[in-house]
């Protein structure tokens, strides 16, 4: 199953659980299993249907830019960090 | 077909045209003074755009009235935030990253509410640019002035006047209950911070404040838009993303961003300030209303008051750590200016703070903080250079508490591949280590320091850059040459660095390419240039383009002799026939024989990359202190940075030294000067010290090269990284100097004389310390 | 900036004359380095302009055959330092006349505009004060001379009333065993304007170990440019060692008076008022000391 990394303020919705599993194969789908565990988690992370703006989701180390539809494999990790831009 | 990229090197690096210094593709142009900036744009019957801007800091608007002014000399129309079309859109996506529609209005023309000096508040479109000014002064509006919140610490308190009133705290999704003028708080944390702490023998707790900096890019800001009567629009800006000139010009006027033509004009630098617009939307607003094109230009003291600054930062540090050096454990806090409206780079310095460390146990806060100032934008590594400057500065002192040289410490603790970064992000192979090992072997840091009230100092630094999206086009000309068409603004010499890709894939000269810059509708999208990332991703579409033309040349040849494509093999820029040996063209013929081949050739490609390398600076300075005056002056530079791969290294070295010079001002001269009621005092480059040649010193570069994995020659950007470290390097110079550590920025020679003054306890009487 | 008249009249009468148009404001214009940056920028308005650049009083720059020199108001600051016979008699001068702005400006900017622009700051006034520089003024009515530490009263106002032009510096001849030296503080080494500035002028005994007179004018520490009278006063006959350098920078500083802004800090101004008149001093003695 793959892993997922709640953020720091995250950790009140899963009981301070940093480290969690769910199924799914998108990253919306991960969220969308994970939100039956700790209910109120997708809401937190989605916001019209998007990842909450300036959030990114980040598959294996490498932030994606595909965001909500990222792929998810069995082993993959995932984590939420904010987005950047440079200058 | 086998690549072009194992030919014979001219440079000895396995490449022939990589790494070596052509001249640039624009060097003419520039130094004879006719590369055509936004301000040299001449359309016929053109009227002059100019704007009103807000007196005061904080007010509500009463009222405004345009009658006068409209009636006035020469005057054509006046807008205001009332002539904004309607839209149901909140966000609006701006490719790289989506935007708040209400804060991107109201910031270019206010609604209902001043939020700082400058704010625009109406604008004028006129015959001459004399009359339009005239009748801004015209306009007359009431106003309910208000008490303008100006330091972060003032803004956090509990009872401060509000900027917004709606303005909740947003804690990853959730509200705070009472309006406040934090937008956002954030927070990282890996491993256990109390244990971390526990673990260690001394704890160093340090608090920081910095000023507020411009980018300070000599073009000020300029727009002419023409407002066909067919509904198309056409935008001359200087920018760093002409589609997003597109983006929010047609979010903000909800229009399609179809119907908009963006022409990037020449670029007199924008370090990030020039990302978002401020005079497009306006100009082509005064251009639908009158029918005509309408040309705008700011002066120095607009760009000041109503563009671009990057944060000054309020920033809490703690650092535990064991008596052989080793950290334990690193806390931090960062509060960052947004100006009026959310959006500071808070959430970036948090990630760089302790970015070139392996620390087990971390937490950072980052608070993003409304003031009554401009709205910030990005600069050069966005965020970093606040956050460095206070851990940089900490680790100085951790060294010399452990009594460790500051290169040594920092080896100890170094990030390497496989670190996790505060965030959560494991780095892939990194090139930090291999700056620092650069910098103890040179000769700079081996060079004794001589003199009385002279130092030296060290810092490091990091900086993610970006990927994005980019497109380019390539077409072959009949003699050889070939065009390189891209939608990368060239901000740092892009059309050169790309032009050598595509020559070293096509086994051609770089002579023999010319890369142009084009409008919105002449080329594939391209995000904008920024995140130091169009070397590395616009050049990933370059070498993918360049493959397809390879590609499509050898069928060309095959064609010519009749075999199977199969049949061609490529060794630069000769194609052969494998079975043949005596049927073989060089790509310049095979061009002269592309008619007989089936007509023009032309590829394109657009990416969307991963695999972006990030990159690691450290750097050395030597400093000396007048002990009377406060002075500081920089006596020699060495900045060493992984940079992957130097495509043209003169550029890289001009980066380099651009970015130290950048955060050298930033150290010790620049920073905006306000008074009680909120008006910058420095609003011109005589008051606002950027320094000048005759302040500095020759910068010198060591460029590491530690390849990333995640392009073909091993690009990383390197724009951003050099202005990370130089703020914390002066002041750990400036500690080894004078004995005194400064926690503010500037350190300025008042700053420095008063710290100085104070240790000698002659502070006059009356004297803040 | 709005439209105004231009002249550029060829004798001087004729310029008063203009000067003196009932009902219409005129700016004297010279070098324009502050005056066409006020009328496009801050909003400063006239009816004409005059320009003096043509009027051989205003840019005559001789020596007056042992009486010392003139130097015309419209004089550039690159002229006056490129002149070798005069910058070996007039070392403060010339520290000032090499330091305001940069050599584009310098082959504008005159010593008798900075001195009409009145700023506190002015970098020409401090080292003209120690050089002792009398002021020539012309007007329909007449000529009348001026010390030139009194000829600004305020930020941006001088002793000229309506009619009256500066027309040129008279300096007076240095005497034997005479030094002197203008130094400003600024936060960077060029570009930038005076945070204090300090112009000292000496005359030293035979034996080069006692000063027998002495100036200092401060600039930047006060609304005007000041002349420290007390210096003169009470350090003429001490030696030049550090202890007088160090008396006399305590005067300069009970003298400052400055504001705080945007350049510098009230308390720091008055600092650097003593640091500078120490060190102008001390080169100053050292410029005589070489001549000895």
């Amino acid at each position: 199953m793959p892993k997922i990394i709640i953020p720091s303020q995250l950790r009140e919705v899963t009981g301070g659980e940093a480290n969690v599993s769910a199924q799914g194969s998108t990253v919306l789908e991960l969220i969308e299993n994970l939100d039956e565990q700790y209910p109120g988690i997708r809401d937190r992370l989605i916001e019209d249907g998007k990842l909450r703006m300036g959030l990114a989701a980040a598959v294996d180390n490498e932030v994606s830019s595909y965001g909500l539809k990222q792929k998810v494999s069995e082993g993959s990790t995932v984590q939420f960090i904010p987005a950047i831009s440079g200058g | 077909m086998s690549g072009s990229n194992n030919g014979n090197s001219q440079n000895g690096n396995g490449y022939r045209i990589i790494g070596s210094r052509p001249v640039r593709h624009d060097g003419v142009d520039k130094v004879t003074g006719r590369a055509l900036y936004g301000a040299d744009l001449r359309l016929s019957d053109c009227l002059h755009g100019k704007v009103l801007r807000s007196p005061h800091a904080h007010a509500r608007i009463l009222s405004i009235d345009t009658s006068e002014a409209l009636a006035s000399p020469g005057v054509k129309a006046v807008i205001t935030s009332a002539d904004y079309p309607e839209t149901e859109s909140k966000i609006i996506d701006l490719g790289e990253g989506p935007a708040i529609l209400k804060d991107l209005r109201a910031n270019l023309l206010a609604d209902g509410k001043v939020l700082y000096k400058g704010h625009p508040i109406a604008a004028v479109a006129a015959t001459d640019p004399f009359l339009a000014r005239e009748a801004t002064k015209k306009i007359k509006v009431e106003y309910e002035v208000l008490k303008p919140v100006l330091h972060i610490n003032d803004a956090m308190a509990e009872g401060s006047p509000l900027l917004h009133e709606d303005l909740h705290t947003d804690s990853l999704g959730k509200k705070s209950d009472k309006p406040s003028n934090v937008a956002k708080h954030l927070r990282f944390e890996i491993g256990d911070i109390d244990k971390g702490f526990a673990e260690a023998d001394e704890i160093f707790e340090r608090e920081f404040d910095t000023a507020m900096v411009h980018q300070g890019y000599i073009e000020p800001h300029n727009a002419t838009a023409l407002w066909n009567a067919d509904g198309h629009l056409t935008i001359w800006s200087s920018t760093q993303g002409a589609f997003s000139v597109r983006a929010q010009t047609a979010g903000i006027l909800n229009i399609p961003e179809s119907s908009i033509k963006a022409v990037p004009m020449e670029i007199g630098g924008g370090f990030g300030g020039k990302i978002p617009v401020y005079l497009e939307p306006i100009a082509a607003m005064l251009s639908k209303e009158t029918g005509k094109a309408v040309k705008m230009t700011m002066d120095r003291d607009e760009v000041f008051e109503s563009t671009g600054p990057t944060p000054g930062s309020v920033i809490k540090v703690k650092i535990g750590v064991k008596k052989n050096g080793k950290i334990t454990a690193a806390d931090a806090s960062l509060a960052y200016e947004a100006g009026a409206f959310q959006g500071s780079p808070v959430n970036c310095g948090m990630m760089c703070i302790f970015a070139p460390y392996d620390i087990e146990h971390v937490r950072v806060d980052g608070y993003d903080v409304l003031v009554n100032k401009p709205k910030t934008a990005a600069y050069r590594a966005p965020g970093a250079t606040n956050a460095s400057m206070a851990s940089e500065t900490v680790i100085d002192e951790i060294a010399r508490w452990a009594s460790l040289d500051p290169i040594e410490l920092r080896k100890l603790n170094a990030a390497k591949e496989g670190t996790v970064r505060a965030d959560g992000l494991a780095y892939p192979r990194i090139g930090y280590v291999e700056t620092l090992e650069a910098c103890e072997s040179h000769e700079h840091y081996k060079a004794p320091k001589e003199g009385s009230f002279r130092g030296r100092g060290v810092a490091s630094g990091f900086w993610f850059n970006c990927g994005f999206k980019s497109s380019v086009t390539v077409s072959v000309e009949k003699d050889g040459t070939v065009r390189l068409i891209e939608g990368s603004t060239d901000i740092g010499g892009t059309r050169t660095s790309l032009a050598m890709q595509l020559a070293e894939i096509l086994g051609i000269e770089a002579e023999d390419v010319r890369p142009m810059v084009v409008d919105t509708d002449s080329v594939g999208y391209t995000d904008i240039t920024g995140g130091s990332r169009v070397t590395f991703a616009t050049g990933l579409a370059v070498i993918e383009a360049g493959k397809k033309v390879q590609q499509e040349m050898a069928r060309r040849a095959a064609q010519l002799w009749e075999v199977d494509a199969s049949d061609v093999e490529v060794e630069l820029d000769v194609y052969r026939s494998k079975s043949d040996s005596s049927k073989s063209i060089t790509f310049k013929e095979l061009a002269g024989s592309l008619d007989e081949t089936g007509g023009a050739l032309s590829e394109q490609a657009s990416v969307s990359p991963q695999g972006v390398g990030g990159g690691f600076g450290t750097h050395i300075v030597d400093v000396e202190v007048d002990p009377d005056t406060g002075k500081v002056q920089v006596l020699r530079y060495t900045a060493a940075q992984d940079v992957g791969k130097a495509i043209h290294p003169s550029y890289v070295e001009g980066q380099i030294q651009g970015g130290a010079v950048q955060g050298i001002g930033w150290a010790i001269y620049e920073g905006y000067h306000y008074n009680e009621d909120g008006h910058m005092t420095n609003a011109n480059f005589l008051d606002y010290r950027m320094p000048t040649t005759l302040d500095l010193p020759m910068i010198d570069t060591i460029l590491v090269e530690v390849p990333n994995p995640g392009h073909p020659f091993g690009v990383r950007g390197v724009g951003e990284v050099p202005i990370v470290p130089p703020c914390a390097a002066l002041a750990n110079a400036i500690y080894d100097a004078i004995g005194i550590r400064l926690r503010e920025l500037p350190m300025n020679s008042t700053r420095v004389l008063k710290a100085l003054l104070k240790e000698k306890g002659a502070l006059p009487q009356g004297v803040e310390a | 900036m709005d439209a105004f008249d231009y002249f550029a009249p060829d004798n001087l009468s004729e310029a008063l004359t203009l000067l003196a148009t009932p009902n219409k404001t005129s700016r004297p214009l010279a070098g324009g380095t502050d005056l066409i940056v006020q009328l496009r920028e801050t909003g400063l308005k006239c009816d004409q302009v005059i320009d003096l650049k043509n009027l051989a009083e205003l840019t005559q720059f001789q020596s007056e055959g042992g009486k010392g020199w003139t130097i015309g108001a419209a004089v550039p600051c690159s002229e006056i330092y490129e002149n070798a016979e005069f910058a070996s008699q007039y070392p403060g001068i010339i520290d000032a006349a090499s330091l305001i702005g940069g050599i584009q400006i310098q082959n504008r900017a005159s010593f008798g505009g900075n001195l009409c622009n009145a700023s506190p700051a002015a970098d020409a006034i401090p080292a003209l004060i120690a050089h002792s520089v009398t002021c020539q003024v012309a007007s329909k009515s007449g000529t009348r001379e001026v010390n030139v530490e009194d000829f600004c009263q305020s930020p941006g106002k001088t002793v000229l009333s309506e009619g009256e032009i500066l027309v040129s510096l008279k300096l007076p001849a240095t005497p034997k065993r005479f030094g002197a030296a203008y130094q400003r503080f600024i936060p960077r080494n060029e570009m930038d304007i005076a945070v204090a500035g300090a112009g000292s002028s000496v005359v030293l005994s035979e034996d080069g170990k006692t000063i027998e007179s002495l100036r200092v004018g401060l600039g930047a520490v006060a609304p005007t440019p000041l002349l420290v009278q007390e210096i003169s006063d009470k350090l003429k006959g001490k030696e030049v060692d550090s202890a007088t350098f160090e008396q006399a920078a305590e005067i300069a500083r009970s003298y400052a008076n400055p504001i705080s802004d945007t350049r510098g800090e009230d308390w720091q101004r008055v600092h650097l008022a003593g640091v500078l008149t120490q060190r102008t001093l001390q080169i100053a003695c050292e410029r005589a000391q070489a001549a000895l």
